[in-house]
Formats: C-alpha cells, sequence, structure tokens
C-alpha cells in the first residue's frame, strides 16, 4: 500500500514537472504593467518605486506642455524620464506621440518600434505601441 | 586713486596729435635746416609705427576682455527617492559644486549633513527648459541609497534636480582654457603681493618704469646677459598676448610702446584685472595654464578665494618662470622664490613678520598631478568641440556667453579614470618603460549618450585622447557582428551547429589564409552560441563566408561604423582599425536592441539670456532585427557565464547579469572589452601607444578593468529585459546545441525563434516515460537502503 500511494505520488509529481517552461529567462519575475489604461507607465523590469513615482511626475509635466503645443519642452521631460526608466515601455510611447504631434513620423515609427521590443508580457502596451506605429505610418 | 589724467578716446589720437605737432614743426624747420629735417622724418616714421602697433594692442585687448566664453557644463543630477547614492557621496557633489557644508543653514548654496539625512537649499539654475527656483529639501538615505526627499512642509517630493558642474569653458579667441576671475573676487593680498614682486610702482607709473629699466640695464651690462627684467606687469601683459619670447632690442621697445599705449587707454584696474586673468604660470602637457583663477585649481586644487598666504607667495613666485620654477619638478627652487617672496612682503609690511615666517615654514602644498576628480575633462571636452564643429561652430561671435549642456556623469567619469589607472597599474607596475596606455568610454544605450570618457592612464593630462583617437585592430570584437549577420538572414539560430574546422581560405592576392584557433585545437561541430562565447576562430570564418563577408560590413555600417570597412575575409576576425569610441557606436546599437542612435556628449546649447539655441533630441534609427539582435545579446551573455569572459563572474556581484565580448588582436598588441547592463554600455581598451605587444588578451587585461566599473555603475540586477514574443526560451545543452531540460546536460536557457523545432538531446528528453524511469530508480534505491 506504501509502495503504491508513493508510486502514485512520484507520477503525479513528474506529470507537473511535465508541463512546459514558459517563463521568460529572468532570474527574477519582471511585475508586468498595472495596466490601468496607458495613461500610468506600470511597474517595469529594473526600477524601484522611487524611479517610477519620478518618471510619472516627468510624464505629468510632458502632458502639460505638450497640451500648450511646446513640444521640445514636452520631449526634454520625457528623455529626462528615460534617464531614470529606460526600459518603461509606456515612456518611449509617449515620446514616439510627442514626435507624432510635433509632425516627425520617422521618429514616431522608430520610437513606436523601440517601445514595441520592449513590452514583454504587457499585452496593453504592446497595442498602443503597435496604434502609434500604424498611426505613424498612415497620415 | 591716479591724479588727473587727460582721458582719451583711443592711443592713436594720443600719438596722432604728437604727429600732427611734429609734422607742423618740422614743416618750419624744413626751410632752416635740412639734416634736421631728416631726423624729423624718421621720427615720424617711427610714431607712425608706434601707431600702428598701438592699435593692434588695443584691438588684442579689448577682443579678450569681450570674450565671454561658452561655459560647458556636466549633465545636472537627479535625485529621487530609490536612488542608488549614499550620503556621503551626495556630500562629495555638493561640495565640487561649491556648496558651503554649515552648522545652520541660512542661504542658497549651503548644505547640513546629520546621520542619514542631508538638508540643503539648491541655488537657482537657468536650465535650458526652465529657470529652476532655490528650492529647500531635506533628504533622508536608507543605507546607500536615497528614502525620501521632502520639502519645508514634509510633502514628499518625487524628484530633485541639482545644479549641473561647470566643466571649463570654450574661448572663441584663443581656445585655451581659464578660470575668469571677476574683478570683485581677486584677493587683495594677491595684488598686494603682485606689486611686490613684480612693480612696485605699478599705480604711479604710464606703462614703463625707467628707474627699473635703468637698473636692469646697468645689471645686464655688468653681467654681459640678460639678468634682471625690468617689465612692469602692464609690458608682461603685453608679453603674454604675443608668443615672441625672443629678448631683443626690438622686441623690448615694441613692448614699451604697447604697455604706454594700454596705459593711455584703459585704468589700473582694468589692465590688473586683465594680468590676473592673462599671466602665463604653467604647463600641463599640450595645455596652457593661464591666468591665477586656474592657476589656483591646477597646484592647490583649490578657488583662488581659498589660498593662504604660503600659497599666494607661491603662485606669485611663478610669474617669473614655471618653467624654472615648477614647484612639482623644481621644489627647492619654488621654496626659495615662496620665501623670498614672503621676505619682501614682511619687508615692505603688507603681512605680518611671524605670519610670514610661518608661511615660509610650510611645504609647497601642490597637489600631485594625477589628482582624480578633478574638473578638468580634456577627453570629454574633446568630444564636446567635435560635436559643435560639425554642428555649431563655437568660433562664431554670436557664440559667446552660451551654455552648453552636456551628458557628462561626473561620478561615473571618475571612477571610470581611478579604475583605469588602478588597472593599468596592476597589470604593470610603475617603473617599466614604456607604460601600458589605456581608454575607457560609458555611454548610456538608451539615449546614445556618452557620459564618461578617459583618454588615457593620466586622465586630466591633455595629451593624446585615445579614447577617440587611437585606432587598433579590434580582433575578437568584431565576431559579435558577424554572428547577428547570421542570426538576422534567418537562416541560423543560436543552436544551429557551424563547423570549428581548419579552413583555408584562398584571398584576392593569391594568398591562402588559414587562421587558427587559439587554443590551436578545433572543435567540430559546434552550436552558434558556444563558437561565439569561446570566441573559436576557425566557426566564426566559416560562418563568416556562409553570410557573406559584404553582408557583415553592410551591417557594420548600418549599426553605426562611419566607414566602408574592406570586405575581406580577415575582416571576419577583426582586421579592421577603430577607435574606443567607434567600438562604443557599435556596442551601443547592441545594447539598445538593434537600435542605432549617434552617440552624442551635447544635449543642448543656451544664449546669454537663456534662451534654448539648440537641442539635440534623442533620434533612433532601427538598424538591425531586433529578435535576432536578443538572441545575439543572449549570447553576450554566455561570454560572460561560459567564455571567454568568464573572470569577471569572479568579481561581479550576484545576480548582476552582463552580457559582452572580449578582444585580442594580433600578437596581442590590443586588449579589448566592450560590454554593457541593463542601463550601461562600458569599452575599455589597455594596449601600448607604440603598439609592441602587451601579452594580455582581452579577459586578462581590459576585462580586468571593465568588471570594477560596471559592477560600481550598475545597480538593477538580475533583471533583463522581456523576450520578444517571436522568440521562446528553450533549454540547449551548451556542448552540442540540441535541446535538453533544465539540469540535464550543459544546460543553458537561450531564445529561440518560435517556429523552430529543435532535436533532443538523447537522454535528456522530458517524456514521462523517462522521468517514470528515474523515479522507480529511486523507489529501488530506497528498498535497497532499508
Amino acid at each position: 500500500m506504501k509502495h503504491l500511494s508513493l508510486c502514485l505520488l512520484l507520477v503525479g509529481i513528474s506529470a507537473c514537472s511535465y508541463l512546459p517552461v514558459t517563463e521568460t529567462p529572468n532570474r527574477n519575475e519582471s511585475t508586468s504593467g498595472s495596466n490601468e489604461g496607458s495613461s500610468v507607465p506600470g511597474d517595469v523590469a529594473g526600477s524601484s518605486g522611487g524611479a517610477a513615482t519620478a518618471s510619472a511626475e516627468l510624464l505629468h509635466q510632458s502632458r502639460a506642455s505638450q497640451a500648450t503645443g511646446h513640444y521640445q519642452r514636452a520631449a526634454s521631460d520625457i528623455e529626462r524620464a528615460l534617464r531614470i526608466e529606460p526600459r518603461n515601455p509606456y515612456l518611449w510611447l509617449e515620446l514616439g506621440k510627442i514626435r507624432l504631434a510635433a509632425g516627425n513620423k520617422q521618429q514616431a515609427a522608430a520610437l513606436a518600434q523601440k517601445a514595441m521590443s520592449m513590452t514583454g508580457n504587457d499585452a496593453s502596451a504592446r497595442t498602443a505601441a503597435q496604434r502609434l506605429l500604424d498611426d505613424a505610418n498612415t497620415y | 586713486m591716479t591724479a588727473f589724467r587727460p582721458r582719451l578716446s583711443a592711443a592713436s589720437a594720443d600719438l596722432a596729435m604728437y604727429v600732427r605737432r611734429l609734422a607742423q614743426a618740422a614743416r618750419r624747420r624744413f626751410v632752416r635746416a635740412p639734416k634736421r629735417w631728416c631726423a624729423v622724418v624718421l621720427l615720424t616714421v617711427f610714431l607712425g609705427y608706434a601707431l600702428w602697433i598701438s592699435n593692434g594692442v588695443v584691438t588684442e585687448f579689448e577682443e579678450r576682455r569681450w570674450d565671454v566664453p561658452a561655459g560647458v557644463y556636466a549633465a545636472p543630477v537627479e535625485l529621487y527617492s530609490g536612488l542608488d547614492i549614499a550620503a556621503a557621496g551626495l556630500s562629495e557633489i555638493l561640495d565640487k559644486l561649491g556648496y558651503q557644508r554649515v552648522a545652520e543653514i541660512r542661504r542658497p548654496g549651503e548644505y547640513r549633513a546629520g546621520p542619514g539625512e542631508i538638508s540643503l537649499w539648491t541655488r537657482s539654475f537657468q536650465f535650458w527648459d526652465t529657470l529652476e527656483p532655490a528650492l529647500q529639501r531635506v533628504i533622508h538615505f536608507d543605507a546607500e541609497r536615497i528614502a525620501t526627499i521632502r520639502d519645508t512642509s514634509e510633502q514628499r517630493v518625487p524628484l530633485l534636480r541639482l545644479e549641473p558642474m561647470r566643466l571649463g569653458s570654450i574661448f572663441a579667441t584663443h581656445h585655451e582654457d581659464r578660470l575668469l576671475v571677476e574683478p570683485d573676487a581677486i584677493p587683495t593680498l594677491l595684488v598686494d603681493t603682485l606689486k611686490a614682486v613684480e612693480d612696485r610702482k605699478f599705480d604711479r607709473h604710464h606703462g614703463l618704469d625707467f628707474a627699473a629699466i635703468v637698473r636692469a640695464a646697468w645689471v645686464n651690462l655688468r653681467h654681459g646677459e640678460i639678468r634682471q627684467g625690468g617689465s612692469t606687469l602692464t609690458q608682461q601683459l603685453v608679453k603674454s598676448y604675443f608668443l615672441d619670447r625672443r629678448k631683443t632690442i626690438g622686441r623690448k621697445i615694441r613692448e614699451a610702446i604697447m604697455a604706454v599705449a594700454l596705459e593711455l587707454r584703459y585704468d589700473k584696474q582694468e589692465l590688473l584685472h586683465a594680468y590676473i586673468n592673462e599671466i602665463y604660470l604653467g604647463q600641463q602637457g599640450a595645455r596652457a595654464i593661464h591666468g591665477f583663477g586656474l592657476a589656483s585649481e591646477f597646484y592647490f586644487a583649490k578657488h583662488l578665494s581659498k589660498l593662504e598666504l604660503h600659497e599666494i607667495a607661491l603662485l606669485v613666485a611663478l610669474v617669473k618662470g614655471p618653467s624654472y620654477y615648477d614647484p612639482r619638478r623644481h621644489a627647492d627652487r619654488a621654496t626659495e622664490r615662496r620665501n623670498w617672496v614672503l621676505t619682501t612682503l614682511a619687508n615692505l609690511e603688507l603681512v605680518d613678520p611671524s605670519a610670514a615666517k610661518t608661511a615660509a615654514e610650510k611645504d609647497l602644498g601642490v597637489a600631485a598631478r594625477t589628482r582624480v576628480g578633478s574638473r578638468y575633462q580634456p577627453a570629454y571636452m574633446d568630444l564636446v568641440r567635435r560635436q559643435l564643429a560639425t554642428d555649431y561652430p563655437i568660433d562664431e561671435p554670436a557664440t559667446r556667453g552660451l551654455r552648453v549642456f552636456t551628458s557628462l556623469d561626473p561620478r561615473v567619469q571618475t571612477l571610470a579614470e581611478r579604475e583605469l589607472a588602478a588597472g593599468l597599474e596592476r597589470l604593470q607596475p610603475d617603473g617599466d618603460e614604456p607604460s601600458i596606455e589605456g581608454a575607457v568610454i560609458v555611454t548610456h544605450p538608451s539615449t546614445g549618450e556618452v557620459i564618461a570618457m578617459v583618454g588615457g592612464r593620466r586622465a586630466d593630462f591633455d595629451g593624446f585622447n585615445r579614447a577617440l583617437n587611437a585606432r587598433r585592430p579590434v580582433g575578437s570584437l568584431i565576431k559579435p557582428f558577424v554572428y547577428l549577420a547570421a542570426l538576422q538572414s534567418g537562416d541560423y539560430t543560436l543552436a544551429s551547429t557551424i563547423n570549428d574546422e581548419p579552413i583555408d581560405v584562398l584571398l584576392d592576392n593569391g594568398d591562402v589564409w588559414a587562421p587558427q584557433n587559439f587554443s590551436k585545437e578545433s572543435h567540430g561541430e559546434v552550436p552558434l552560441i558556444r563558437a561565439l562565447a569561446a570566441s573559436y576562430n576557425q566557426a566564426t570564418v566559416h560562418l563568416g563566408l556562409a553570410v557573406g563577408v559584404t553582408s557583415v560590413a553592410e551591417l557594420l555600417q548600418n549599426l553605426g561604423l562611419d566607414r566602408e570597412p574592406a570586405p575581406y575575409p580577415s575582416l571576419l576576425l577583426g582586421a579592421i582599425d577603430l577607435s574606443p569610441f567607434d567600438v562604443a557606436q557599435l556596442y551601443n546599437s547592441l545594447a539598445n536592441g538593434g537600435f542605432r542612435t549617434p552617440l552624442r556628449a551635447v544635449r543642448s546649447i543656451v544664449d546669454t539670456d537663456g534662451q534654448p539655441l539648440v537641442r539635440y533630441a534623442l533620434e533612433l534609427e532601427p538598424a538591425a532585427n531586433a529578435d535576432a539582435v536578443q538572441q545575439l545579446n543572449q549570447a553576450l551573455v554566455q561570454v560572460v557565464e561560459r567564455g571567454t569572459g568568464r573572470p569577471a563572474k569572479n568579481t561581479l556581484p550576484e545576480n548582476m547579469i552582463v552580457a559582452g565580448k572580449t578582444g585580442t588582436s594580433d600578437e596581442f598588441r590590443d586588449s579589448w572589452f566592450a560590454g554593457f547592463g541593463n542601463d550601461y554600455l562600458a569599452v575599455v581598451w589597455v594596449g601600448r601607444d607604440d603598439n609592441q605587444p602587451i601579452g594580455l588578451t582581452g579577459s586578462a587585461g581590459a576585462l580586468t578593468i571593465w568588471t570594477p566599473v560596471i559592477s560600481g555603475i550598475e545597480h538593477s540586477t538580475g533583471r533583463y529585459p522581456s523576450l520578444s514574443s517571436s522568440l521562446k526560451p528553450v533549454w540547449i545543452d551548451y556542448q552540442s546545441g540540441l535541446a535538453t531540460r533544465e539540469g540535464c546536460g550543459e544546460s543553458v536557457l537561450v531564445p529561440i525563434p518560435s517556429e523552430v523545432r529543435l532535436r533532443r538531446l538523447p537522454g535528456c528528453g522530458s517524456g514521462l516515460g523517462e522521468l517514470g524511469a528515474r523515479a522507480l530508480d529511486w523507489l529501488d534505491n530506497i528498498g535497497k537502503r532499508r
């Protein structure tokens, strides 16, 4: 009886480990974006909470400049944020948006591609990046 | 205050008046005495000449006086919660910015340091984008990082941008370096000492001190050589404008005329101010040290206003002969003359005799030449000038008074300089001539900004900038680009096998090239990832020829190489000369995920009114297939995990994942390492200026410097950008390239295009039967033990 239950246990365990590996080759898990819409940059790989808050502040400032058409200033704030969180796809997206608004389609497309390469498992970010890429390529 | 003197609008007007009067007199006398008339004609000619050179010196004075240089600034430090910096580190930054450490803060520019906390009042600064006001903040630290930043009402503040450190200036007129001292910042003691030593009658004479000239002439005649100078400060100022150092009578006369011209035109204060900022006081390689402001930093690493009596005395002592009395090379002479200056001051009752005595007993106090962390950054300034020269000519009058904002990170620069110097010292302990040299470049790959550049072992020496200008064979550093071309072609994956076997390549000139592996052994069929990580030459050549050398050459250009490499097979093994900067440009494109962004040092330029003139926006261009680059970068991680970069693992922090490549050129003449982490890229080169072999591989040489640099700046650990959705992670056996599972064979997890199916390593399947058999084995053993 003991042998049998042990066998069953082992078979059970071996069945579990038969499941394919789906993790990305990270040593630690990266938490994907909080996905509360594209207005807030998600918690991204490699950044501390403080860094995210700092870049959120700069993003906020940038949006204010965009609203009044001050694109250079808006872009400069995003670039400052990118120095703090270089792997945040939402920042790359924002920069692409600004370039598009300023009429630079080529850069908008390149930045959309760059954002795309940083999205990983974040489906919402990927969709936004695709949308920007389409916009840059259509008009 | 000087007595009343006629103030003229131009020195030439004065002289013109004399000329006119003489001409009138000449006309009168002409009739009476032709011989005297000759003399008068000669005098007129002489005065015409005097007029002409006076004009010259006044123009020069004016140009230099109004030559407000373009100021060059480092990147501003941005503080936020979670930033890796300790209180001591921030203190250092504030000190370098000239902040005063106080017990109680009363005004902007002061800070107070407590346990685990720093309070400060920042100074207002006109950035390119905004005028940042002066702010009061309190920063709390948690071990080696910032915990919170709060304002005066205890509210948390997400970000604090400090004003940037000033690096230096670019002058339109003479391209030399100065640290201009404003009139009100000139210490009175300095002025008194100068006059006492060099020109006692400065306040009274009109450019020439005739008594001094006569005395000097007498002394010189007696000794048959020029021993004493009778030059006033004004004459010395004139001398410093023009390079001619010959001591002829003709020159002396010219100088005298110019000195008089200046004295007629400008007042004593203006002349003194110009003198203090102009006089030649030392030499550092190609860099001439002019002016007391810069000399103070150069000799004492201190601001002029902070100099003590013995230090001021030394600087004034140097005026007579900066090389002859060089305190670093001729300490005895320098001390003797300095003490003579001190005695003179005491005799003239300008200082207390006891103070003079104490000062005379002090050491020279000169800072060691190779002090790192100095504000002068010749290598980086080189890059700044280069960028400005192509995009924004700095010689234009309109560029005066501009502010140039760069991306230099002073902390990273200091670290890079220190590690290079220390590393080269380890590799070749001092005393061996000629010394091995090196260069380091650090960039921020996402933005393409160059944040540090070290041109040689002696970082503050304005000599050959190896980082920008030393073009050397790169050897194996080129290999990643061969493998990238292969991955991009779609015909290869990291698991694909290639032939690491002897190969004979027929060259265009009829010769046969038969490359050897480093170990002289061939390894047969090897997976791409291993061939690159272990840097097998033969496999690389097989692969490169299959892909096509032209493809590789094209890829290099796409990724930022600024010239067309000759498409010879030897290119595949790095028979191409590149500077560390060129290498950084190429590797930056890899670190940036296949996006090319031109490496730059300048962020923006602002005019004297704070209006932005130029802004270099972040620009990217997709240059290589992003998926292919992701795969390649994983192979570069294996270079460090298992390949030629493995020694780095001994000193890298655990969980820090980095990617890179070693490079060793023919006959061990060049040792390279180029690599990156999550946020930074660093390229290190080690070699000899005379191109002689150094006997070091990339890993024995450059890697030993690269590792502490990257560990010192990379702070994020263990994370790596998420995989693209068209790639999947697969365990393969490092030796054979066959699929396996974790722990079976030499398993390594690599990204493979999703649609690719790999053959399995026998005995390492993940089948149920396999596992069941192992489980039964274990059960069997338990049974046996019982």
